[in-house]
């Protein structure tokens, strides 16, 4: 796959396999979409959780989806940064309200599942908060882009702050192990989830992903049409 | 159901809400910046 960053990397390219791969992924996720939703909502009571259990099919998709988006937006930031490609800082800028969208998203499914098992709308639990933190760093690398008339000077001080903000990346992963936190730890990969339940979560999952990549290739394409319709304003502006 | 549903429909219903708007205002975002774009191209 090392070939694909560089094929990507040429814009005419990367527009002409967008213009394919976006409504593909948009289609994959309508399927996964369906399928999981049928299969979550045909999904038994569970012992404890009772019919909650279906928040869980919206909540684990969402809070993945906000910490592989950041994930995109770092590594597109890194590319920007160093190699100063168009593309790469367009992808970043791109990811940003999507990675905001989701992490919402997790947060308030999180709460509407939290009432009714926690007794709380909100906790300042270790998982809970580093995901409102990344919710912050979202929202600061968004008006920390838009807070400069000079494109790029911000994109360069986003990128900087989306690299600083990864931090937070493996905070949000080892939280329910680094302190004794009231959210669960890891249940999905480690195999504690009954099948009945690790379906519809793991077809929602793969339709939120779709998603994110039909979304992100639209804005991304969005973001190229922008910079050629400023460019092409500028040129007819000095002629 | 009837004992959750009003955490477990506000759940389903908030995040269609919040996806279809990403879907919408991605697409609308694309379109306007495409059409800006074709318009100014063809200006001589």
């Amino acid at each position: 796959m090392s070939w694909a960053p560089a094929f990507l990397a040429n814009p005419e390219r990367f527009m002409a396999f967008s213009r394919w791969a976006a409504p593909m992924f948009g289609a994959i996720a309508v399927v996964c979409a369906i399928a999981g939703l049928w299969l979550g909502f045909h999904a038994p009571p569970d012992y404890q959780q009772g019919l909650t259990v279906r928040i869980l099919f919206l909540h684990i998709p969402a809070a993945w989806m906000a910490e592989f988006v950041y994930a995109c937006l770092a590594v597109a930031s890194f590319l920007a940064l160093v190699f100063r490609h168009m593309l790469a800082d367009a992808a970043a800028q791109a990811a940003a309200p999507l990675g905001a969208g989701f992490t919402v998203l997790a947060l308030v499914t999180g709460s509407l599942w939290g009432r009714p098992m926690w007794g709380a709308w909100w906790v300042w639990d270790a998982r809970v908060t580093s995901v409102l933190v990344l919710l912050l760093i979202y929202i600061a690398y968004m008006a920390l882009r838009a807070s400069m008339d000079d494109e790029t000077k911000a994109a360069r001080a986003a990128a900087i702050l989306a690299l600083v903000g990864a931090i937070n990346l493996p905070i949000i992963h080892y939280s329910v192990e680094w302190w004794n936190t009231l959210h669960q730890g890891a249940s999905v990969m480690t195999g504690k989830l009954a099948a009945v339940y690790l379906w519809p979560v793991l077809l929602l999952v793969l339709a939120y992903m779709s998603l994110f990549g039909s979304l992100w290739l639209v804005r991304i394409r969005g973001e190229v049409w922008r910079r050629r319709a400023e460019a092409a304003a500028l040129r007819a502006a000095r002629s | 159901m009837k004992d959750y549903a009003a955490y477990i429909w506000p759940a389903y219903i908030l995040s269609a809400l919040v996806l279809g708007g990403l879907v919408v205002a991605s697409i609308l975002y694309a379109r306007r910046w495409r059409r800006r774009a074709e318009e100014l191209s063809r200006k001589p």
